[in-house]
């Protein structure tokens, strides 16, 4: 009980430190306990959400028209599956929306009835309008969970579909709990009335789009691989399944939704280690100097018959006093954010998370932290142990020193407050590991923070950069229209910088590998503007073929191998001549001459247009130009209402709006017509009907990457706001026990004529060359952690902004200067006897 | 007629104390003329370091002037103070007070080069006077807890003249020292005065203040007496012996 006492006596002499020690440790066990707490939640939200629907693990989807009943069977006699749900469904690859509120939106879905739905899952409906309002609804549609957590639809509210210019309004009904098809990389499940779903039978087919078999199935636990499947697959054919193929699980789904959340967790894991490491090296520097400053004290209890160990622990109680507040308050802390963080969570994964808190995890960390600062500061105080009475009276050999003199002041140049500093710092070089360690660890995440908040500073911009795919508004043209001469009109109008004629990007398979590749194809790569090469070189002839980093790290494919590419029916060698990264597809691309790409596709014909605008031209001017230009194309054909204007125009447009559907759904290449009406012949063709459909780059990637942009850029920010917080903590501290260790040395030197401010910079001059060291090992940790963490979240080569890097620098070194000789600052009200005589 | 080199008018300096103002000076008027080695004497607590402190600007009143010169020193910041300290005084102290983890000439040019450039002349100054107060080249490079108390007290003395001060202060120079450590010590201190040196040195013991000009006495925070030394004569100090001891028996000490 004394040395409790004792304890809190000396946590009342230090209420400084102790404020500093609990700001550490309460940072420590609030993002441990955020981590620990949240970790398996998004996880576990997965499989509770597939249990709650009845949901199978596993979906392969094949266009019907390709389809065979051997495929199923194959399940049974090459995997062991017999529970196979068999049924169809419409894909429809980015589909464009327009929501209740006018905004576009792009999903990929996957349509169904509700018999099939009942088919591959139990249908369980959560938030909905009644059964009488939708009873009265003419075009119903539920939509998964996903569109009512994260995207904040709610039941009544309107989507429209947007396909070809033609708009098909939807009234959503309400929710449905699903496991598959839930996510925005693998597409959304709707359920659609009988006569909508075969309404899009007809509406989605061609390209990505149209009816497949689907069949759903409980992959776990059975030798199934998709790899090893479509080989199968196209071992029984001979054609090249891959190509009209689509897949989805829950192990897809979960790498593609929890990579942001577990990056964020692993990130808190990260900063809590770096805080709970600062802690404890505050807190074992802090007891060594305690010891060293109450030597005498530790004498007059020892003489007094306190045993060491008693002493020893009344600095432990100390310390784990100030933890254990420091704890409390970020368990508390967790506490409180944990129903922010399930929001969080769940408008992530969109899938609602059932583990409301993870009260034991929480309490585990404010645990964890409480037992490593106890650990570290037993160890610490065991110090102790080496002073008995006689030498703790002496202040043990503390002030003793028989070694070389460094820095010699008569050979000193230079001035003298610097050189000081110098000396003294060289004299107690050892004090200055734990202060490294601290920079170190916390300057390569600081460091790390600022490249993320720079790079995301202008939203996506850096993020397009690194997709190494050119910005272009792609305009597909109808069947049967010269590529070329369109190309050669639309490079003629205002704000169109320049225009490529280009193939449609397709999924091709890449022998020996489950990762399949998403095309990019130029005549001539000299034409390309946003593709980075790494390594090598472009493609320049029909047999190479560049890769990604991403491929060479799961496939091992390197410049100068070669791959074997996958089209219909075709397999054609490649020789692997460049090396580039990029944030599409998993950074899984291939990028080929156009050459190249017809041998792997012979029968593919160029239908794409990639118009590149000039500065300052935003995709809607282009549209409207584009629209002046070819003003009776389709999409404004099957747009345009047939209710206003004379009879012959009513006419003119009611046919140009089935002209339309016919040249844009059905590859109609020519179409005539003649009305007659009270005598009145009206005449027409589908010869003005050029552009199919637009599509751009922006703004899909505006949609798909705005909001791990923003939240990127303030996480970063917040991350950076919080560690120069534990910078300057951590050196407050080591300057303020500098001044407390040195009261006297500093007290004698005011005495000679130093003044405050000479003191001052000789304590901040002291961690300048810790400081730099540790800064530029912060530096080129930082580069790796960086390269390393855009490699494994996406597939893709960051590097660290140089100058920036630099710049940053010089700023943290400046910080630590300025709060070091901020925090020294109390010298300033000790009076020169006060110090002297202490 | 020599001049004054320090003065004070209506000193004062207070301490708090549990709340409590302790008055240590008060109304102090006080001239310290140049060349003198003035002695301050007192009982225990009568405010002879106090006094020290607030005289050469180590501390400042809580009342009243101090002049250095025709220089006003009683309102300076604490930076300004340590300015002025660096340029016109030297302290000498009775725990010596030199930095632990320098070497014997380390300490003496830390004290020179807040004033001066490194330059060969300074260092050769310090070695020199170093020299003088019987400390060699072998001693130079030797730590703090490596010297006798005599021979750490000589470094503190050469650290606090190294500056050629206006005025040197000692507190108790030889408050801690055996009695052939404390006279060797005397004779030095007498050697500087006799090169023109101004001395304020307080002390309790008789013979440190023999080698006075002057000795002040201070009872309650004032100046009780004021005893002007004669001149070194042929009787061995004699009659300073007795005038001083006289002094004291009637200050009561």
């Amino acid at each position: 009980m004394n040395i409790l006492r004792l304890s809190l006596f000396k946590l009342k002499s230090h209420k400084k430190e102790a404020a500093a020690i609990v700001f550490l440790t309460m940072i420590t066990a609030l993002m441990l306990a955020v981590f620990m707490a949240n970790i398996s939640k998004a996880n576990k939200a997965y499989y509770d959400s597939f249990a709650q629907a009845g949901s199978k693990d596993t979906c392969v989807m094949i266009f019907k028209d390709k389809y065979r009943d051997e495929y199923k069977n194959l399940l049974e006699t090459e995997f062991g599956i017999t529970d196979i749900t068999e049924t169809e469904a419409v894909n429809a690859d980015s589909l464009d929306y327009i929501n209740n509120s006018g905004e576009e939106r792009t999903y990929t879905s996957v349509f169904v009835n509700e018999k099939a739905e009942r088919k591959i899952e139990d249908f369980v409906k959560a938030d909905k309008l009644s059964d009488e309002e939708i009873e009265k609804l003419e075009h119903p549609i539920w939509l998964p969970m996903f569109f009512s957590i994260s995207e904040g639809y709610e039941p009544g509210d309107t989507l429209t579909a947007c396909k070809n210019g033609r708009e098909y309004p939807f009234t959503i009904a309400g929710f449905y709990k699903t496991g598959l098809y839930n996510d925005s990389g693998y597409g959304y499940k709707m359920v659609i009335s009988d006569n909508d779903y075969e309404l899009f039978k007809l509406v989605f087919s061609g390209g990505y789009d149209g009816e497949c078999a689907a069949l759903f199935f409980d992959s776990e636990g059975t030798a199934y691989t998709d790899e090893a499947y479509i080989e199968k697959c196209e071992s029984i054919s001979g054609e090249g399944v891959n190509a009209y193929y689509y897949r989805d699980s829950v192990r897809f789904e979960k790498v593609n939704s929890l990579q942001f959340i577990n990056m964020f967790m692993y990130f808190l894991a990260f900063f809590s280690g770096i805080t709970m490491l600062s802690a404890v090296l505050m807190i074992m520097h802090r007891i060594t100097n305690d010891i060293e400053d109450q030597m005498q004290q530790i004498g007059v209890l020892e003489a007094l018959g306190y045993r060491s160990r008693e002493i020893s622990l009344s600095y432990v109680y100390e310390y784990v006093i100030t933890a254990g507040i420091g704890a409390v308050l970020g368990v508390a802390g967790a506490f409180l954010v944990s129903p922010l963080m399930n929001t969080g969570i769940q408008k992530m994964i969109g899938r609602p998370v059932t583990v409301k808190t993870e009260g034991g995890m929480i309490l585990l960390s404010g645990l964890i932290v409480v037992a490593l600062v106890t650990v570290f500061a037993l160890i610490k105080a065991a110090k102790v142990k080496k002073y008995p009475p006689v030498v703790a009276f002496r202040k043990g050999i503390r002030t003793h020193h028989f070694g070389r003199n460094i820095l010699p002041l008569e050979k000193s140049k230079g001035n003298i407050n610097v050189t000081l500093a110098m000396k003294s710092f060289f004299g107690d070089i050892r004090a200055a590991v734990g202060t490294a360690v601290c920079i170190i660890a916390a300057g390569t995440a600081i460091l790390f923070c600022v490249t993320t908040a720079d790079f995301f500073k202008d939203g996506i911009n850096g993020l397009i950069s690194m997709c190494s795919y050119d910005i272009v508004t792609d305009v597909e043209l109808l069947n049967g229209i010269d590529p070329y001469s369109v190309s050669e009109e639309i490079a003629e109008m205002p704000g169109v910088r320049k225009t490529l004629v280009k193939y449609q990007p397709k999924y091709l398979s890449v022998n020996d590998s489950q990762w399949p590749g998403y095309t990019v194809v130029y005549d001539d790569y000299n034409d390309a503007e946003n593709i980075n090469l790494i390594d090598g070189r472009f493609p320049e002839h029909d047999n190479e073929v560049m890769t990604t980093v991403a491929r060479k790290k799961y496939d091992g494919v390197d410049i100068g191998d070669s791959i074997v590419i996958k089209g219909n029916g075709t397999e054609t060698k490649f020789i692997v001549t460049g090396m580039t990264s990029s944030l599409m597809n998993n950074g899984m691309m291939l990028y080929m001459t156009t050459e190249g790409y017809r041998r792997v596709c012979p029968d593919a014909r160029p239908n794409i247009i990639s118009v590149y605008l000039k500065d300052g031209v935003t995709q809607e001017q282009f549209e409207e130009s584009l629209n002046e230009k070819y003003g009776t194309s389709a999409k404004d054909s099957m747009n345009a209402s047939s209710s206003d204007g004379t009879l012959e125009e009513r006419i003119r447009a009611a046919a140009d709006e089935k002209l339309a559907l016919l040249t844009s759904q059905y590859g109609v290449t020519n179409i005539d017509y003649a009305v007659v009406i009270d005598g009145q012949v009206i005449t027409g063709n589908s010869r003005h009907f050029i552009i199919k459909d637009l599509s751009s780059f922006m703004s899909l990637a505006e949609q798909s990457m705005n909001g791990v942009a923003t939240v990127s850029k303030y996480g970063s920010v917040g991350a950076m706001i919080v560690l120069s917080a534990v910078v300057a903590v951590i050196l407050g501290l080591i300057a303020s026990s500098n001044v407390k260790r040195q009261r006297r040395k500093l007290g004698i030197m005011k005495g000679m004529g130093y003044t405050s401010k000479d003191l001052m910079k000789q304590i901040a001059i002291k961690i300048m060359p810790v400081t730099i060291v540790s800064v530029i090992i912060a530096s080129f940790a930082a580069k790796y952690i960086y390269s390393a963490f855009w490699l494994m979240a996406f597939g893709t080569v960051g590097e660290l902004n140089i100058p920036l890097t630099i710049l940053a620098d010089v700023i943290l070194v400046a910080f630590c200067y300025v709060v070091t000789y901020i925090s020294a600052g109390k010298i300033k009200a000790i009076s020169v006897t006060e110090l002297m005589t202490e | 007629m020599a001049s004054s080199v320090l003065r004070t008018e209506k000193l004062c300096k207070s301490f708090s104390n549990g709340g409590t103002q302790q008055h240590v000076i008060k109304n102090l008027n006080l001239d310290i003329t140049e060349g003198d080695l003035t002695v301050i004497m007192g009982s225990s607590g009568s405010g002879k370091s106090t006094l020290l402190y607030a005289l050469s600007g180590m501390d400042k009143p809580t009342l009243g002037k101090v002049y250095f010169g025709d220089t006003q020193i009683h309102d300076y910041s604490n930076d300004q103070l340590a300015q002025f300290r660096r340029g016109n005084c030297g302290f000498v102290f009775q725990s010596v007070y030199l930095l632990d983890d320098q070497t014997v000439l380390d300490n003496v040019l830390t004290g020179a080069l807040i004033v001066q450039k490194n330059t060969p002349k300074l260092v050769n100054k310090a070695k020199e006077l170093l020299k003088k107060v019987g400390l060699h080249e072998e001693d130079w490079k030797k730590y703090p807890n490596q010297l006798s108390g005599g021979e750490a007290q000589r470094v503190g003395i050469v650290r606090a003249i190294i500056n050629d001060p206006k005025i040197l202060f000692a507190d108790e120079p030889t408050g801690a020292l055996n009695s052939a450590s404390s006279r060797d010590v005397l004779d030095i201190f007498t050697e500087i005065h006799k090169n023109g040196q101004s001395i304020v040195m307080v002390t309790h013991d008789l013979k440190t203040a023999l080698r006075g000009t002057r000795v002040l006495y201070l009872r309650d925070g004032g100046v009780v007496g004021d005893y002007r030394m004669p001149p070194y004569g042929d009787d061995d100090g004699q009659e300073r012996r007795a005038g001083l001891t006289a002094f004291l028996e009637k200050m009561g000490w």
